[in-house]
């Protein structure tokens, strides 16, 4: 992700949705000393912010991604390298999980191909078992997951950027539509052709319907 | 509506919390009847699965944060200690979350689970284990609601935000444990982005057992999202109340940290310093000191 990008990340007005959404912003004093290149600032920052990118980073590559921490590092460096034009406009915590989940989705359709190679078929499994989660449920979820994201690899970049903020950072429509600075509408049509792209997915997934089967009965 | 095309953003609203009584059954039967909403809803569960932390997250963002400050050009000052990574993993990685701050508890109540609380002693190798864990803890934190909407025993669909509430409810145990499942569930409702329900769990905690860590330790993320919703006088009591109750407690930082943010929030400057000076002064390696050299600066 370059310092447009992660520019673009942010570039909604601060009368807007995205203003809206959050309360008088803690971290932009410490955002603002950062861009002056202020290191401990810097320091601060990535310390306050630095967990929540990863966290988004690993929900978009997968938590097994052997690049999660070259690309959360990637997206902390985009985050740093734009905070001297950030006008805002946006909580500094927003423009950051935003810059982590556009830098890994660059990230994982630059890899797109090397991780195909390594994946045996069907045996793409994302897994996280807890106690309170069967192992069929974790395992339908794993699936899904991993899906979605190929999904994401495949779609055209605004459709997968606009599914991906819906359903990862529970973004609304008006505020993806701010950030990409495109209209409404276009956001609404663009998660509309991702849904369906993503139905169509996971009802010819064979695996994936066979739990299913097997979660109904 | 069965297609793609639902324009409704009540699931949205609903994984932020700010769904009212009213637009949860709204919700309830719209989620029966969309098929696009409840593709959003499961998929966004799916992710929120994978909500997870690593064994390593501490050294990981401990690192990132060196090479900020060695991209801003000086050299790094000393290594914070482990402890204060540990405290700062759990309470940055976890956003503050409970079960964390139960972990770091100095004197923990009895656990109902050995994955919700280790319990090894705070020897320096057992630190590995007690960051494992909490790891998870919050794993399995996230995971009821995907459970139980896909489970073969409750296949029912769809499950609901407020029916995911309700059985959190009935799941309450009787006893000791009851405090610790409480938070546990507090905290599940807080990741979920139901702010109210999560809320009103604290609350339940405080008001039921008083006298539990659990109930003093409940304080800081409920300050926390007393402050994010805008009121941050009863924020400054919870934080208060912790630092009055907590004496020598492990989130001592946080709650100044906390106190200092209601305290700017109210305009009271003065008090605002003190508490930063507090914050650099007795804990100078702690996460929130740079921020409070700056917001001292500010002031100033």
């Amino acid at each position: 992700m370059n310092s447009e990008e992660a520019q673009a990340a942010g570039s909604a007005t601060a009368s807007g949705a995205l203003a809206s959404l959050h309360p008088p912003d803690d971290l932009l004093g410490v955002a603002r000393a950062a861009g002056r290149g202020d290191s401990d600032a810097a320091a601060t920052l990535v310390s306050e912010l630095g967990g929540g990118m990863l966290r988004v980073v690993r929900k978009v590559m997968g938590h097994q991604h052997p690049d999660v921490d070259d690309v959360t590092q990637d997206a902390v460096l985009a985050l740093l390298g734009s905070l001297e034009t950030f006008r805002g406009a946006c909580s500094v915590e927003y423009f950051a999980r935003r810059i982590a989940l556009l830098t890994a989705l660059g990230a994982r359709r630059r890899a797109k191909v090397r991780q195909r190679e390594a994946e045996a078929e069907g045996g793409a499994i994302d897994e996280f078992p807890g106690d309170e989660l069967s192992p069929l449920a974790t395992t339908v979820a794993s699936r899904r997951r991993v899906l979605v994201r190929r999904l994401l690899d495949d779609l055209p970049e605004v459709i997968a950027e606009a599914l991906a903020l819906h359903f990862i950072l529970d973004h609304t429509v008006e505020e993806i539509a701010e950030a990409a600075a495109v209209p409404a509408n276009t956001v609404w049509s663009r998660l509309r052709l991702g849904k369906l792209a993503l139905r169509r997915k996971l009802e010819q997934d064979a695996p994936l319907a066979e739990m299913l089967r097997g979660t109904s009965r | 509506m069965t297609g793609d095309d639902c324009r409704s953003e009540l699931l949205v609203t609903a994984r932020r919390g700010r769904l009212s009584d009213a637009g949860r059954l709204a919700l309830d039967a719209h989620l029966g009847a969309c098929a696009s909403c409840r593709l959003s809803y499961d998929v966004s569960a799916d992710f929120d699965a994978a909500d997870v932390v690593d064994l390593h997250d501490g050294a990981r963002i401990r690192a990132l944060a060196d090479r900020a400050r060695r991209r801003g050009g000086r050299s790094g000052r000393a290594p914070v200690s482990l402890r204060a990574v540990g405290a700062a993993a759990a309470l940055v990685i976890f956003c503050g979350s409970a079960s964390a701050a139960v972990w770091w508890w100095h004197r923990p109540a009895p656990s109902p689970t050995a994955a919700a609380r280790p319990s090894s002693a705070p020897q320096p190798e057992s630190t590995v284990k007690r960051l494992r864990g909490t790891a998870v803890a919050v794993v399995t934190s996230v995971a009821p609601q995907t459970a139980a909407s896909r489970s073969p025993e409750a296949p029912a669909r769809p499950r609901t935000a407020r029916a995911a509430s309700r059985a959190a409810v009935e799941t309450v145990p009787a006893g000791p444990a009851a405090a610790a499942s409480i938070l546990r569930q507090a905290t599940e409702a807080r990741q979920r982005g139901e702010r109210a329900r999560a809320a009103e769990l604290y609350h339940r905690l405080q008001r039921e057992f008083p006298a539990s860590a659990e109930a003093a330790l409940s304080a800081i993320p409920l300050g926390g999202l007393l402050l994010d919703d805008g009121l941050p006088r009863a924020a400054l009591t919870e934080f208060d109340g912790y630092l009055t109750r907590a004496r020598g407690g492990a989130l001592i930082p946080e709650a100044l940290y906390g106190r200092a943010r209601a305290l700017a929030r109210l305009g009271d400057r003065a008090e605002e310093r003190r508490t930063w000076m507090r914050l650099c002064a007795d804990f100078p390696d702690s996460a929130y000191a740079p921020l409070g050299r700056h917001r001292l600066a500010e002031i100033e």
